[in-house]
């Protein structure tokens, strides 16, 4: 193609500005989880070693810590500009994976312009400096690699296992999802060609020696979260659930074997790709509508699903329906088509795994952006057997409908707390401010209650060297106090006296459409603003900071009533 | 042009056209996204840090010792007026500093990125005991004692000393309690509940 490299900077020109509307737009970093990151990386900085352990894994504190001593600039510079930036290069592998899977440069543009725009995949890589970020960057190399080297060429197996090994050290669930992959590869090859065949044991000698590493490291190396979050999924789980995602998943692999193993796909859908389209869109709007009105889900989870879902749906199911008739019945090579519907089944299993566990199911949300990416080559072949079908007439307007799509998959990267349960991933200087003030002026040992949000902050600040009472960050969980207490109950509760100082944002408030957030395999809550009214009329809760929209406040127990207090036994 | 509309034209459009809508979008974003501005005030002990658990139990003529700070980052130069109250048990159906009585107001200008504090020392010097309630007189502010009739609810802790910053409106010609922080309306005020020991009033 001629401008093969016009083009493909073009994509990355818009992969870069997508993740970039937060950075400029707030000039500060933007989403839920990077205060937390930061915070591990703070001491670093001063101490010139990590002074906690490193959860997900450490290949991204080290860079961003890496950055600010050689760039001699701040973490929230590089947070807000540098490391989306850096992530945003993740289409890059998205684009080679799909040129060397189909050898069409077209479809690699498409994939590299879905990868650089559809919401959920911006919101992992870069749109939030997030440890999934840099996984899916090495994952998507190691997914091409898998391509090139169709598991025979030595060189290409080296670079395999150095961005497995990239994936490994950068986050644990896209490790896992990796790992499932290869797994799910070796089990479709098996189904395939039988279990002698010489094609067999190289995924599964990757399976293992993957799976081996990743359990030392998470053992010993990071010991403390992902084997612990696996223990609570484990623990949590009942026959029903395990049965039922079982289930699930058994149905997605035996789906692909069926893809793999078919030797030509029904073309009812090829030739009528908008009224597939118009179906999907239905069927989108419709589904959920009838689970919320059937009472199982509610309506801020539904405004999610629809906001995030719709424009994802209405893009991804034709062009992979397309996509995977156009891919069988170009009869792509079996092994090529195994591994690429391996890594999406795999994903697919673990999340329908994810929505069955009791109070998981929230974080199934985490599984999808590597099932899409996974999916980009099938979707990039998917539009361009469409456009190579139609007429020239329809390509122009195809052009149109297309760049509309990807605009509306763009445009919901960054939904409002409206959109998001009533989660608000962008921090204002005023909740900074405020909980910078409260680390400067509350002494270290005095317990302080918050959620999850400002939690973060506070630890930043702090260097992680507070007591944040309520601390339920990465499942080490003491619990929610008062704030998480009365959430929960819809009206306050007495305070209890572990709680000297209360740090609210307007963005836990009911009449804000915000919730306490406590950890997210637990239901969200709203504060009442009955609880504001509380504090504000409760005798001996004083107002010391007040930015607006956070406040901090001291409870300053009776004397007489701390005196009783110690002297009970 | 549509008739020799090729799969390459196709892929050069559908590519040109994203990238020009995307950097429309990000144009967009950044622009519509007013920057926040706000006005942060805190109090802290004389030593700079929270109030200590015993600050607060006064006997008369006791000195309660803070600073208010007030910092204001509106991007705009502002004019303040901190209203000082004290105040019994507020009622639920009025503002918390709806029934305080005023004991001072400080005004004050405030260049943006600018930080004021301003020490109070504040002391109970007569009280009266009147059923379960008590009864206050006389505080004194920063030296000067300023007569007040102030009743608590009951003996312990359900008495308050209010700081409520007041922001120059050219609108309105007047200091005004709102302010806006580019999306919504706020208010900003502190207030420290305070304990009179026994012994008050007798």
């Amino acid at each position: 193609m001629r401008h093969w490299r016009t083009l493909v900077a073009c994509v990355l020109i818009t992969s870069v500005a997508v993740r970039l509307v937060p950075g400029l737009s707030y000039r500060q970093p933007y989403g839920f989880d990077i205060y937390d990151l930061m915070s591990r990386a703070v001491p670093a900085l001063a101490a010139g070693k990590f002074m906690t352990d490193l959860p997900q894994g450490p290949l991204l504190y080290s860079l961003l810590s890496e950055f600010a001593i050689l760039g001699g600039v701040s973490l929230e510079t590089i947070s807000s500009f540098l490391a989306p930036s850096i992530l945003a290069l993740s289409v890059l592998p998205a684009m080679i994976y799909t040129k060397k899977a189909f050898k069409d440069e077209p479809a690699a543009i498409v994939s590299g312009l879905l990868a650089a725009t559809t919401n959920v995949i911006v919101h992992q890589t870069g749109g939030t400096v997030v440890w999934e970020g840099l996984g899916t960057l090495f994952a998507g190399f190691a997914l091409t690699f898998l391509i090139q080297a169709n598991l025979r060429d030595p060189k290409a197996i080296a670079l395999l296992c150095m961005a497995v090994v990239g994936t490994l050290v950068s986050h644990h669930l896209t490790t896992m999802n990796v790992l499932l992959g290869f797994g799910v590869a070796a089990l479709l090859l098996i189904a395939r060609r039988g279990v002698r065949s010489r094609d067999v044991y190289k995924p599964i000698l990757l399976t293992i020696l993957l799976g081996v590493a990743s359990l030392s490291i998470w053992m010993f190396v990071i010991p403390k979260y992902t084997i612990e979050v696996i223990g609570l999924t484990a623990a949590n789980a009942n026959i029903w659930t395990l049965l039922g995602g079982g289930v699930l998943s058994a149905t997605a692999i035996l789906a692909s074997y069926r893809a793999v193993t078919a030797r030509r796909a029904r073309e009812l859908w090829i030739t009528r790709p908008f009224t597939l389209g118009l179906l999907v869109f239905l069927a989108s709007v419709a589904i959920p509508l009838l689970l919320h009105f059937s009472g199982y889900i509610n309506a801020e989870i539904l405004m999610t699903i629809l906001y995030l879902g719709v424009p994802i749906c209405v893009v991804y199911v034709p062009l992979f329906v397309i996509g995977l008739t156009s891919a069988i019945n170009c009869r792509t090579d079996g092994r090529l088509l195994t591994f690429l519907l391996a890594f999406p089944t795999a994903c697919f299993s673990l999340t329908t795994f994810l929505i069955f566990q009791p109070g998981l199911g929230v974080l199934a949300y985490r599984e999808v952006s590597f099932m899409l990416y996974s999916l980009l080559p099938i979707e990039g072949l998917g539009l361009m057997e469409i456009v190579r079908r139609g007429t020239p007439a329809r390509r122009y307007i195809v052009a149109f409908i297309v760049a509309y799509s990807i605009l509306a998959l763009a445009s919901t990267s960054y939904p409002s707390r409206s959109y998001l349960m009533g989660l608000d991933e962008a921090y204002r200087p005023s909740d900074l401010r405020v909980s910078e003030i409260a680390v400067n002026v509350i002494p270290g040992t005095s317990s302080i209650d918050t959620d999850i949000r400002i939690g973060n902050l506070i630890l930043y600040f702090s260097g992680r060297e507070v007591n944040w009472v309520s601390n339920v960050t990465y499942w080490t969980s003491p619990g929610p106090v008062w704030l998480g207490k009365s959430a929960a109950a819809g009206r306050p509760l007495d305070i209890p006296s572990n709680v000297s100082f209360i740090i609210i944002s307007d963005t836990m408030l009911k009449s804000k459409g915000g919730i306490v957030v406590d950890l997210l395999s637990r239901r969200l809550y709203p504060l009442p603003d009955e609880a504001l009214a509380y504090l504000d009329r409760k005798p001996g809760v004083s107002r010391i900071a007040d930015a607006g929209t956070a406040l901090i406040f001291q409870v300053i127990r009776r004397q007489d009533v701390a005196a009783s207090s110690k002297t009970k036994p | 042009m549509a008739a020799e509309f090729s799969e390459e034209d196709f892929i050069v459009t559908l590519t040109i056209l994203s990238t020009v809508f995307v950097l429309c979008f990000l144009g967009f974003q950044v622009f519509c996204t007013p920057p926040q501005r706000y006005l942060a005030m805190y109090l802290v002990s004389g030593e700079g840090t929270a109030l200590s658990q015993n600050a607060t139990s006064l006997r008369l003529g006791d000195r309660l010792k803070v600073l208010v700070i007030i910092e204001n980052h509106m991007a705009r130069q502002i004019g303040v007026e901190l209203d000082t109250l004290v105040a019994g048990t507020p009622s639920p159906s009025l503002a918390p500093w709806d029934d305080g009585l005023r004991l001072q107001e400080q005004v004050l200008s405030l260049d943006d990125g600018g930080t004021s504090a301003m020490p109070m020392t504040l002391a109970v010097t007569r009280a009266r005991i009147e059923g379960d309630s008590i009864v206050i007189e006389e505080v004194e502010l920063n030296g000067f004692k300023i007569p007040v009739s102030v009743k608590s609810d009951t003996r312990n802790q359900t008495l308050r000393f209010i700081f409520r910053a007041l922001i120059w409106s050219d609108i309105e010609g007047r200091y005004v309690p709102d302010w806006n922080d580019g999306q919504d309306n706020h208010s900003s005020w502190l207030q420290i509940w305070f304990e009179l020991l026994p012994g008050v009033g007798t």
